[in-house]
């Protein structure tokens, strides 16, 4: 029988240490992040507290009889939001929400975007049907003007980082605008990093006019407002909690542990203000309203049992309106209506109000305070604006994707994004019809072009009306698109616009050809 | 004796090396995806358990077990950075950083030492075993006999059945 020495023990003691405790102890660093990151709560704020901001319209710096041209500098800024705290951001021309671009359709915008910030970025006009040069791909960046951390053009997980173009400092992107006036919006979509670049400001509208809209009698002027509505998390120092692997932006993207899935803010903000009031006359508004969360859907109705009249979806006005009892929005989606406020006497508040979608409770967004009455001139056509039905006859080619998660990474069909792969190749001109079905709740974005939903989960709902550019897919669903690939050859990219999944590779690239 | 000592410190050292990397890059990579912080949770127990038995238990089936081990990592290793995922993810190869690739270098030579101790041990084993054993094919041998001279007559002696 050996006996036990001095030495022996110290030996197993030195194996123990090496092989068991030490690598033990230091898992408890992630852990204990992983766990500190689940329980973080932003400080509670009273709603209704401050008026709704009106954001500002981006004044051109020069136009010329074709086209209008905007310059814009990202950098760091300063925000007002928690009583008592200032909230540094990002943000075109430092403010958040950015400044709201008014074009025209069939006038060329020009805007020149200058990166003054520490990381690198691109710009995404979303909806817009944009050459391939300006659409904002992930995999083509604008350099910071005073340099960055960011090693170029590789970075340590690198994904997709195959294909980057870069341009320093600066680049101009154009905006024919030969597209239906609607509300679009622009924000960024840095490869694997846009989900925490949007989440710290940049994100801004871009309302694109037509001749068509302008000759309706709809609310405009004072009484057709953008509302950028989205949610944060705040530290107690009143700045942007935002669970990065990486918070420098320089190296690893993604989220940790749970917010992988997503990161749902737990604080209400409507154009930059926690759940702001705004004080209405007895007559009809008209809202703009984007849904601008990284991954939290909201299922909008009044507090007062009344419908909206929803007159346009993300691709511009519909046929005709449509009473909505209460309206879903996944991120990215647009849904503008007009609410009535004439059956209310002064003095009536009214809230806009989110039923359980992601949040456990009804969450309160903004209140609508009836103070005075004024003569309305305003009133919704049953007719809108007409756009053309695509035959699903008409359709030349039909794919399938599955949107799912698959090895810790989200995916498509299984696949993580590759920019240097086509998952698709559309011909120029040619009507095809796109599957898709999902494995959570996906909303799917496909940029250039503007579809119209042909089935979601068997007939499309009352939701699914006009021009879409994000289609919401819930858990288990499936549903189809049809759409026409006109006039612009070159690569896109299509993906999920919960900025966590598409952070964490759950994108396609297609080429028009 | 002092050469395989000096092999075995080598090593040893080393694999804490690799082991301290593996530590650092755990709890990023757990954060990133459990899958991932567990493999490096493993790896960095391979290198610090095999590091301490090899250092005060050098045999040779544990040596054969810490190289197998060292093996399995860099063929990991190759597979995600060199090859990519592109049978279950269609991903293509990770970008490799510096230090990742010095990581693998130390890592291949741990396995170059590993495999100079193997052998050794297996030469050190052979020359220890008791002739007749083990497979190799048995020389053919000298046989001398002693001879005895023959039992004279009147004599006597004992007989072993």
């Amino acid at each position: 029988m050996n006996e036990v020495t001095r030495r022996h023990l110290l030996k197993m003691g030195l194996l123990g240490g090496a092989g068991l405790v030490l690598p033990l102890g230091v898992l408890q660093i992630p852990l204990a992040s992983i766990r500190e990151t689940n329980a973080m709560k932003s400080p509670p704020v009273k709603p209704f507290q401050v008026p709704l901001p009106i954001l500002p319209v981006l004044q051109p710096v020069r136009t010329d009889s074709t086209t209008d041209y905007y310059e814009i500098t990202q950098k760091p800024g300063v925000a007002h939001i928690l009583p008592g705290h200032t909230t540094p951001i990002w943000g075109y021309n430092g403010l958040f929400p950015g400044p709201t671009i008014e074009a025209r359709s069939g006038r060329t915008t020009i805007v020149r975007q200058t990166n003054e910030l520490p990381v690198p970025i691109s710009t995404h006009l979303h909806g817009g049907h944009t050459p391939p040069e300006s659409d904002g791909d992930p995999n083509e960046l604008i350099w910071p003007v005073h340099g960055s951390a960011v090693p170029m053009p590789e970075t340590s997980l690198a994904l997709g980082s195959v294909g980057m173009t870069v341009h320093m400092g600066s680049k101009n992107y154009i905006y024919p605008n030969n597209q239906r006036g609607a509300t679009l919006w622009y924000h960024d979509h840095r490869m694997g990093f846009t989900g925490p670049q949007v989440y710290r400001g940049l994100a801004g509208f871009y309302i694109l006019r037509d001749d068509a809209e302008d000759r309706l009698p709809l609310p405009k002027g004072d009484h057709e407002i953008p509302l950028l509505i989205t949610d944060r998390i705040f530290n107690a120092d009143g700045s942007f909690y935002y669970p990065s692997i990486d918070s420098s932006l320089t190296r690893d993207p993604g989220a940790i542990g749970t917010f992988a899935d997503g990161v749902y803010g737990d604080t209400i903000l409507v154009n930059g203000a926690v759940q702001p009031f705004f004080e209405v006359s007895n007559t009809k508004y008209r809202f703009r309203i984007l849904l601008a969360t990284n991954a939290s859907r909201y299922r909008l109705r009044l507090n007062s049992g009344h419908p909206f009249t929803q007159i346009g979806s993300d691709g511009g006005l519909l046929a005709a309106p449509v009473r909505q009892p209460h309206f879903t929005m996944a991120p990215a989606e647009r849904f503008d209506t007009i609410i009535d406020f004439s059956p209310y006497p002064i003095g009536t508040q009214i809230v806009l109000e989110s039923l359980p979608e992601d949040l456990n409770t009804i969450q309160q967004i903004m209140r609508f305070d009836v103070v005075r009455k004024e003569k309305d001139e305003s009133s919704i056509p049953a007719k809108l604006s007409p756009y053309e039905i695509l035959d699903p006859a008409s359709a030349t080619v039909t794919r399938q994707f599955h949107f799912e998660r698959s090895l810790g990474m989200w995916t498509i069909n299984g696949k993580r994004f590759d920019p240097s792969r086509a998952d698709a190749q559309p011909r120029l001109n040619a009507t095809e019809i796109w599957e898709f079905t999902a494995d959570e709740h996906h909303p799917i974005h496909i940029h250039d072009i503007m579809f119209q939903i042909l089935s979601h989960n068997g007939k499309p709902s009352s939701e699914d009306v006009g021009m879409k550019d994000t289609f919401l897919l819930n858990g288990g669903q499936k549903g189809s698109i049809i759409t026409k690939f006109t006039d612009n050859p070159g690569p896109y990219v299509f993906h999920c616009h919960n900025l966590e999944h598409e952070d964490m590779s759950m994108m396609g690239r297609f080429i028009v050809v | 004796m002092k050469y395989r000592r000096l092999l075995i410190y080598i090593a040893v050292a080393l694999a804490f090396i690799v082991e301290l990397f593996y530590l650092w890059e755990l709890p990023t990579n757990f954060e990133l995806w459990w899958v991932y912080g567990t493999f490096m949770l493993i790896a960095a127990m391979i290198q610090g358990a095999g590091a301490v038995m090899l250092l005060f238990w050098p045999r040779l089936r544990l040596i054969g077990l810490f190289l197998l081990g060292n093996v399995l990592l860099i063929a990991g290793y190759l597979v995600i950075r060199v090859l990519g995922d592109s049978i279950t993810l269609g991903m293509p190869p990770l970008a490799s950083e510096k230090l990742n690739l010095g990581i693998v270098a130390i890592e291949i030579v741990i396995i170059g030492l590993l495999i100079a101790l193997f052998r050794q041990g297996l030469r050190r084993r052979r020359a220890e075993r008791p002739p007749g054993e083990g497979s190799e094919p048995e020389q053919p041998r000298e046989t001398y006999v002693q001879m005895k001279p023959a039992v004279e007559p009147g004599t006597s002696e004992s007989v072993n059945s």
